[in-house]
């Protein structure tokens, strides 16, 4: 592999350790609550600007990314009581139409807050190294640990934790679990309030070298979206694996033919495994999908 | 809960209300400008530049003039509505159209119609190529700024086989045809070109390709976060090429994404550069317009504030109506903040230029050259 390969393949881990924790927020969402939370792009995108509020304040990159996080799990429980909570015994598509309009009530409110110019976050920590003509932000190495770490986390309270237990038995079948006691409507929304947390982590890490705008969180919700459809209706793990294929595609692809190329490619390829495998990688865990 | 949402819609409704009539011896100035969506920031720049110059045309001619700003978002059909709406209240003698060179295309027929003028600050080459006599375009369009920008880097940086990256938009591709027409015109072939989406997030790629294919030097035509997004992958690749930038490269808020050292060598063609002027007419503005807004103005700002005031200029003198606004702005000149103006037969208003460089120690441009009807003029 040469050295541009090389920087290549770093950085679309980089930039897909941020989809990835996004991701993992979408499908988590999906999984224990079964909603398709439309404004999980916009609580990303929220909850960077908290962090960008955090940092004019003085907070440094640390502080003003777990800020940022905590923001987005406030902004996930907002969304879980006005957009989710209220309408999820009534038609699916309700809680769509809900939760995409708190995301342009959302978007719209930013840009009067804050204007149409893009902002950055300050990095987790300053300064980079230049190894063997490859070059590493330590605001990027730092992102792929934290996102490593997210997916372990998630991935320890869904099947190793009590909690997790009783969030997959609430999303797989309410009624059986509401029979046998289980606060159903509690637990989908302790998920959106995680969700949120992974969507603030997420837009804090993708707005240091990615920067961030009021619409930015159509374009993510649109990889969270693809990769939980491509990796399998309500496969939590996976899906985020497939955000950071998402990534790599995108940039090593950009490489190999155009930037644009990559793009239409990258939507081809989801066609067609919609056409030849329409229940996802690993497999529809729902068994029903939007 | 059911009172949340009526609290919400109440909210809502009383957000998007319109805005309250206004008396009858004020001056309506529509100005219909993208205050949201992917063009927010330019919007933005807009509304406070045609809202200051309101301000400031009421005291010098002692008649009020108020800005009426309607948001057109990135939707054509939407600036056709709030063009509809506006004429609704009675023909105006002219209105402030968006920024957006696609909003522009589709209200100039509505124009052409009812014989409206449109002053505008689009730079999308086609506006004056239709043969439209309703449309005055206040900032200098590619023809102007793309001459600049090919003549300062194949002159004044020596480049002789530069890579051009430009956006996917109508906006990049108008702008990417005319910058590479003045290329060759000065003998030049870019060795790499690609046309990049402003939803992309890694640009390191398309950068090393450019290196790959031997470009001495990036010319850029990207909004402004893909402009500085490859300014800081071009620098964290190590690449140390020189890059001359598109308009978005000027505005101040674009430079506060990088590190002062990432803007080394880092050049930016624009209709002027009001926050990097540090005297004159230009200064005056900067420093009114930053006490206004809490925000540095750029040269959207500020073709806009020259279009609004030579608006109030044509009012005062006589022009309330649309026939006589269209005259008056076709015939006379008007000496504006950012430059002197004056129609060329088609509405092209605007014919200067500025070339803006940063030093690599802080985040303020200096104006490092003017350009003039095709030529450097200091």
């Amino acid at each position: 592999m040469d050295v541009l390969s090389f920087q290549l393949l770093l950085n679309g881990l980089v930039l897909g350790s941020g989809y990835g924790v996004l991701a993992l927020g979408f499908a988590l969402t999906l999984r224990a609550a079964g909603a398709v939370n439309f404004a999980h792009g916009d609580v990303a995108t929220m909850a960077a600007y908290g962090g960008v509020v955090a940092a004019a304040f003085g907070a440094t990159g640390v502080m003003a990314i777990t800020a940022a996080a905590f923001l987005g799990g406030v902004l996930g429980l907002i969304v879980a009581i006005i957009a989710w909570a209220p309408l999820h015994r009534r038609p699916v598509e309700a809680t769509f139409i809900a939760a995409i309009a708190l995301g342009i009530v959302a978007q719209n409110s930013l840009t009067v807050g804050f204007g149409g110019a893009p902002r950055a976050l300050p990095a987790i920590v300053d300064g980079g190294w230049h190894i063997a003509g490859v070059y590493l932000s330590a605001h990027g190495a730092l992102s792929l640990v934290v996102a490593i770490a997210a997916f372990i986390g998630v991935a320890t309270l869904l099947l190793r934790t009590r909690t997790g237990l009783r969030l997959r038995a609430a999303a797989e079948d309410p009624e059986i679990a509401a029979a046998h006691g289980l606060p159903v409507i509690g637990l989908a929304i302790f998920a959106f309030l995680l969700a949120g947390a992974l969507a603030g982590l997420a837009g804090a890490i993708l707005s240091n070298q990615h920067y961030v705008t009021p619409t930015v969180g159509a374009i993510y919700i649109l990889k969270a979206y693809i990769a939980a459809t491509a990796a399998g209706w309500g496969r939590i793990l996976p899906t985020a694996l497939v955000a950071v294929g998402i990534a790599l595609f995108e940039t090593i692809g950009a490489a190999l033919v155009s930037q644009a190329a990559a793009e239409g490619a990258l939507y081809l390829a989801f066609l067609a495994l919609l056409a030849f495998r329409p229940e996802g990688l690993a497999g529809d865990i729902q068994g029903r999908r939007v | 809960m059911r009172r949340a949402y009526l609290t919400i819609c109440v909210l809502f409704l009383s957000l998007s209300a319109p805005a309250a009539p206004v008396l009858a011896d004020q001056v309506v100035v529509p100005v219909l400008a993208p205050i949201t969506g992917f063009l927010a920031l330019e919007g933005g720049a807009q509304r406070n530049g045609a809202i200051l110059a309101a301000e400031h045309a009421s005291k010098r001619h002692n008649i009020k003039f108020q800005a009426d700003v309607q948001d057109t978002t990135t939707a054509p059909d939407v600036a056709v509505s709030a063009l509809k709406r506006t004429l609704k209240n009675g023909k105006p003698p002219g209105v402030l159209g968006p920024i957006l060179g696609s909003q522009m295309l589709a209200l100039l027929p509505i124009a052409d119609q009812e014989g409206l003028p449109i002053l505008t600050i689009s730079g999308t080459a086609k506006l004056t190529e239709l043969g439209s006599v309703n449309v005055f375009r206040f900032f200098p369009g590619d023809s102007v700024v793309k001459a600049a920008h090919a003549l300062f880097a194949t002159e004044q940086v020596g480049m002789k086989r530069p890579a051009i990256l430009f956006q996917t938009t109508a906006y990049g591709q108008s702008g990417r045809s005319v910058l590479v027409e003045n290329l060759n015109r000065l003998g030049v072939t870019p060795v790499y070109e690609e046309g990049l989406s402003p939803a992309s997030k890694d640009l390191s790629a398309a950068i090393a390709k450019a290196a790959s294919a031997g470009a001495d030097g990036l010319l850029l035509h990207l909004h402004a976060g893909p402009t500085a997004l490859v300014i800081r992958q071009a620098h964290e690749l190590g690449l140390n090429l020189p890059i001359v930038a598109g308009s978005a490269m000027h505005q101040p808020t674009t430079a506060a994404l990088l590190e002062p050292v990432m803007l080394k060598g880092v050049c930016a063609e624009s209709g002027s550069a009001p926050a990097a002027e540090v005297d004159g007419p230009g200064k005056a503005f900067a420093d009114s317009y930053r006490a206004r807004f809490n925000t540095e103005p750029d040269a959207f700002a500020l073709a806009e504030y020259d279009a609004v005031g030579m608006f109030a200029k044509a009012y005062a003198a006589g022009s309330n109506s649309a026939a006589t606004m269209r005259a008056w702005l076709s015939k006379n000149p008007y000496q504006g903040i950012a430059m002197s103006y004056v129609s060329n037969g088609k509405g092209d208003m605007a014919h200067s230029a500025v070339i803006v460089c940063y030093d690599g120690v802080s985040h303020n441009a200096r104006v490092a050259r003017r350009f003039k009807d095709g030529a450097w003029v200091n």
